[in-house]
């Protein structure tokens, strides 16, 4: 590819980083906020991710190369991210106020789903909400489709009570 | 496959317009001066991007920097077992180290010896980590592992060789998978055990060092490799023994253990309660449902739920056996028994399995002698 653009959307038509940008900040964000929890480091997170493509300037083969490049980067940045938190001293009167920012009420659902264990988090959300098959997530996260299954299979014990009784 | 519940669940996360201008605004702050002021410059993003682009390909990187670890467990000052990182490069301190710490396992066809490697620097795109003999494995440590680490104390730090078993207990670990003599860092998470294995055929030339190329491709199409060599020699002449002679060795204590049980476990089901010592210290229960309960101290003991047979007042009890390396050359089990260890199970009336770690006196002990 010649063009020196972002991204080629399927069709040949250059993609700018605003376009990009407009197209998948709503993932984006959706991922930052499900491992973050709050909005102020979703922001944050997310900010870093579209940092990312700006700094690197992938050249995307397609828009599902895009998204998935997008999802990737942004569960890695998320990870980064809390290991930061982890390691950082802030002081708990930090994280009230983080907690305060939050403007949205949680179903039990998304809250069970938000507190699952990271690799379960991945699968669900990929599978059940982007729709990708356990073949497609184990190219995205690139993990043995072996694996990606074990975690699909102990997620859905996690989750099976609260799926049921949600309504 | 979508599922509605789980999307509506995801949809009620939302960002709003002033969230969304925010975001952009940040990421542009976050690229360096440099590109902020071809930004300001520049009228579109595309502009911008072929400036990125073209300095990302054009201009030499500074900064470039890779290093590789590894993780051990070392006894620290106040006697527990910690996690620490160590730099593989300091040859010295890995002979130290990390051949102490360090964890086998084997099968009927294959050998696997942990090779946890941490990789870092900056700019770093991707890793690949590659060997010329053998090939790297990897098993998905579980939850229950996970929880029996964050347990350990200055006990129980044996119990480490025995937690990483393969296939063949689904408790602590999954299969071994077979990746191949190369493996990026793409494929390394977290939660995922690095091995290094080998068919049996001719182990004992290769055994004392695995060499493994560390590969770093940086943003800027640059490359660092970095040879890292792991000291084995101790893991097996630790015991005085060849490899082949350590895995018969732990054929040996293994039947011999199974087959002391067996013949006393009537003698050491029938010791009243009182008569044992309550462990104290060191006790742990974890619950593993639907599967196992299990406790540890100094060795892990694990109850099959399914083989628990409670008596009328709720209580289920078994025994184990604990032994531990050779203090000499001797490559025969000689027959060296620890200590004999009792747990007993209690289920309440909702049901709920609390368990106690009792130890057998050793005058109540049975003969050693099979």
């Amino acid at each position: 590819m010649n063009n020196p653009t972002l991204a080629c959307a399927e069709d040949g038509t250059p993609q700018t980083f605003e376009e990009i940008y407009e197209r998948q900040f709503a993932m984006v964000y959706r991922v930052c906020f499900s491992y973050m929890k709050n909005t102020a480091d979703a922001e944050d997170a997310a900010a870093d991710v579209f940092a990312k493509l700006l700094k690197h300037g992938v050249l995307f083969k397609s828009a599902e190369h895009e998204k998935a490049w997008l999802l990737r980067t942004a569960i890695n940045q998320c990870k980064d991210h809390l290991k930061r938190l982890w390691r950082s001293s802030a002081s708990i009167d930090d994280y009230k106020n983080l907690e305060s920012a939050n403007t949205f009420r949680e179903s039990e659902l998304l809250k069970t789903v938000l507190d699952l264990p990271e690799r379960y988090k991945d699968v669900i959300y990929l599978y059940y909400y982007e729709g990708y098959s356990t073949k497609e997530i184990a190219q995205i996260l690139k993990k043995p489709p072996s694996t990606i299954r074990y975690h699909m299979r102990e997620a859905r014990n996690h989750l099976k009570g609260v799926l049921e009784n949600e309504e | 496959m979508r599922n509605e519940k789980i999307v509506k669940a995801y949809d009620s996360i939302h960002a709003g317009d002033e969230i969304k201008r925010r975001v952009f605004e940040k990421a542009m702050r976050k690229q360096p001066k440099k590109y902020l002021s071809v930004r300001t410059f520049a009228a579109t993003a595309a502009v911008l991007v072929l400036a990125v682009l073209g300095y990302t390909l054009l201009t030499p990187q500074s900064g470039n920097s890779f290093f590789v670890r590894a993780y051990a467990l070392i006894e620290q000052a106040d006697g527990t077992i910690g996690l620490h990182e160590v730099d593989v490069i300091d040859r010295s301190r890995v002979k130290e180290q990390i051949s102490i710490w360090q964890i086998s396992e084997h099968d009927d066809e294959r050998f696997f010896i942990s090779v946890g490697l941490r990789h870092g620097g900056k700019n770093i795109e991707s890793v690949e980590f590659s060997v010329d003999e053998g090939f790297f494995a990897t098993q998905l440590i579980s939850d229950f592992n996970k929880e029996a680490f964050s347990s350990f104390n200055n006990k129980t730090f044996r119990v480490a060789g025995s937690i990483h078993t393969g296939s063949h207990n689904p408790l602590f670990c999954t299969d071994f998978v077979v990746v191949g003599n190369t493996i990026t860092s793409e494929q390394l998470y977290d939660d995922l055990l690095l091995f290094w294995g080998t068919y049996h055929n001719g182990l004992q030339n290769i055994l004392d060092y695995i060499v493994i190329r560390a590969t770093a491709t940086f943003y800027n199409g640059e490359t660092e490799t970095l040879m890292v060599t792991i000291d084995n020699s101790r893991l097996a002449r630790a015991l005085g023994m060849s490899l082949d002679e350590l895995m018969e060795y732990e054929r040996q204590r293994s039947a011999y253990l199974s087959a002391y049980l067996l013949e006393h476990h009537d003698h050491y089901m029938s010791i009243p309660l009182e008569y044992l010592e309550l462990v104290g210290e060191g006790i742990s229960h974890f619950t593993y449902d639907p599967v196992y309960n299990a406790l540890y101290w100094p060795g892990v003991g694990l109850v099959q739920k399914e083989l628990l047979e409670f008596d009328e007042n709720g209580l289920a009890r078994h025994s184990f056996v604990y032994s531990g390396e050779p203090d000499s050359n001797e490559s025969m089990w000689t027959g060296v028994i620890w200590g004999v260890s009792a747990v007993v199970i209690e289920r309440d009336a909702n049901g709920e399995l609390t368990g106690r770690l009792y130890r057998v006196p050793d005058e109540l002990r049975a003969s050693s002698a099979p």
